[in-house]
């Protein structure tokens, strides 16, 4: 659907995207990640045709980047730093980007309509934009991108200021998109709704990317401990020696007389093996928790 | 290029600026402005019979009144056509949905109907003042002013909108804008160097009033007037697609 060969990016001597290869699948719902100025506004222009790249490729529906006239006919995108002219309405906006996007007069009103009752801007299609919150903005942003029914859908930091509410929302209508089989790229800051809706993520920093995967295998990118807490009621140190002298258990540090962290290796699971052992020394369990690996400190790993 | 979607940016900002404030207040003060310099050569004789023009007084000094403001009007209307759009990000959602070029022959087309339509009205009105005043209605000066006005303001509409493209915000548009019109017209003037005169529109639209009321030009000076004009419309409107399709919004 989508791939980078080596695209890059000079701003001056200021390499922003650095020989960057992306790949994005049909019906993907791709997230990319990464710290401020690692890249991913940069990239997002290149694909979308604001910025030209200094060198490097990318193919979007089999075409070359170099025909980005036709890539146009095809994609939505909502960059960020893009803004509405403030003195027109939602409805006249939707008519405009609708036309030039080959609809007809007909067809951009009506398409207007749907996509404004979609993101729940329909009560105000006459409002002047000027008069719109930062959330509505986005929202129209949204459905600016969707227009004329578009394969790929390229949003920037979509829900950065979007209340909770409506951010959810905007999650849930990404969801609903991937269903009728748009492919979408979004960049974010937020981990959480990284994991929480996107199947690939692609990682990049300082111009370059450092890991790209699906969800569930990036977060084996990192050779973390598991850190498992007990808390015993009659916690010993003939209980705490024995956890000591597990081969799996890397480090064991005493919290306070009812509680120990346990480092272990990651690739083991010894819960059962530490509850079965602790028992029959007599432990009078009331807590056994594992940290587990999430997204962020794959980011943090990677871009520290 | 599409034409589809040029006509689109074109209608679009047509359908802006005439209910723009700032135009419609243009478009009243080219007509005042047209208006007071025929009043002004009423009461002061200044082109007399004894005078090497021809034509009626109120076609001469409101080209000549065209000429000189005019292209302070076509700066102060067309500087941030591209500028503020950059400046603001409008432009980032525009450029996603079509070809770059096709949005600034757009603009490019929509300015160029939109001064064509100020001259026009400002000469219609002129041709009824002087059609009422002397019962004279030979349409052949407002016509011919018409376009040569409508040309010379194409250059400097070509002028204005290459640095618009180039700028990254309106001020600096306008300052640079003004900078190169002050160049242009001194350039026009051929002073100091005989040469530059030639590379300067104003030079052009100069030789063409003349050429339109001065009996005695050369035969050939309306089409050097004209051929002067239109290369630099076209070379203006070269470099404009040149620096928007090399660009980054």
């Amino acid at each position: 659907m989508l791939e980078t060969k080596n695209l890059t990016k000079n701003f001056g001597k200021f390499v922003a995207v650095d020989n960057l290869n992306i790949h994005v699948q049909k019906g993907d719902i791709y997230g990319f990640l990464g710290p401020n100025g690692a890249g991913k506004t940069t990239t997002i222009g290149m694909l979308s045709g604001l910025i030209r790249p200094t060198n490097g490729t990318a193919t979007i529906n089999d075409l070359e980047l170099s025909d980005i006239n036709n890539i146009k006919k095809n994609i939505g995108v909502f960059p960020q730093e893009s803004n509405f002219y403030p003195d027109r309405s939602a409805k006249d906006h939707m008519i405009l980007y609708g036309s030039l996007k080959g609809l007809n007069k007909i067809q951009a009103l009506s398409e207007s309509v749907r996509l404004l009752l979609l993101v729940g801007l329909n009560e105000s299609e006459d409002v002047k934009v000027g008069n719109f919150s930062h959330g509505m903005k986005k929202r129209l942003g949204i459905a600016q991108a969707l227009i004329g029914n578009p394969d790929l859908l390229i949003l920037d930091e979509i829900t950065n200021g979007l209340d909770p509410l409506w951010a959810k929302q905007v999650r849930d209508l990404i969801t609903e998109l991937q269903k009728d089989g748009i492919t979408i790229i979004f960049s974010s800051h937020n981990l959480f709704e990284i994991q929480q809706i996107c199947n690939r993520v692609g990682i990049i920093h300082k111009g370059q990317l450092v890991a790209e995967d699906s969800i569930d295998r990036i977060q084996n990118y990192i050779e973390a401990d598991s850190i498992i807490t007990i808390g015993i009621y009659n916690l010993s140190s003939e209980m705490v020696e024995w956890i000591k002298q597990k081969k799996e258990t890397k480090k064991v540090k005493q919290m306070n007389e009812n509680k120990v962290l346990v480092y272990a290796d990651s690739k083991y699971d010894i819960k059962p093996d530490i509850i079965h052992g602790l028992v029959s020394l007599g432990a009078n369990i009331f807590e056994l928790s594992e940290k587990s690996r999430s997204l962020e400190d794959v980011f943090i790993h990677l871009t520290k | 290029m599409s034409l589809n979607e040029s006509s689109i940016i074109c209608k679009d900002l047509l359908r802006n600026e005439l209910r723009n404030t700032r135009v419609i207040v243009t478009i009243s003060m080219f007509v005042i402005l047209s208006l007071l310099s025929i009043y002004a050569s009423s009461i002061i004789p200044l082109l007399t019979s004894k005078s090497e023009m021809s034509g009626n007084i109120g076609y001469i000094t409101s080209n000549l009144a065209l000429l000189l403001l005019g292209p302070v009007f076509v700066i102060a209307l067309s500087h941030d056509v591209v500028s503020r759009e950059i400046e603001t990000g409008t432009i980032r959602l525009i450029i996603p949905k079509i070809q770059r070029s096709s949005f600034i022959i757009g603009k490019f087309i929509g300015l160029n109907i939109l001064f064509s339509l100020i001259i026009g009205i400002v000469f219609m009105m002129i041709y009824l003042y002087v059609a009422i005043s002397t019962q004279t209605y030979t349409p052949t000066y407002p016509v011919a002013s018409w376009l040569l006005l409508t040309l010379y303001f194409g250059c400097f509409v070509g002028l204005s909108l290459i640095i618009s493209s180039l700028a990254e915000n309106s001020s600096t548009a306008l300052v640079m804008s003004f900078a190169a019109l002050v160049i242009l017209m001194v350039c026009g003037t051929g002073f100091k160097f005989e040469l530059l005169k030639y590379l300067s529109p104003a030079w052009y639209g100069f030789i063409g009033f003349d050429a339109i009321f001065n009996p005695k030009a050369a035969d050939l000076q309306i089409v050097r007037s004209i051929g002067g004009m239109l290369v630099w419309i076209a070379s203006s409107f070269g470099s404009l697609i040149f620096i928007v399709n090399r660009r980054d919004f």
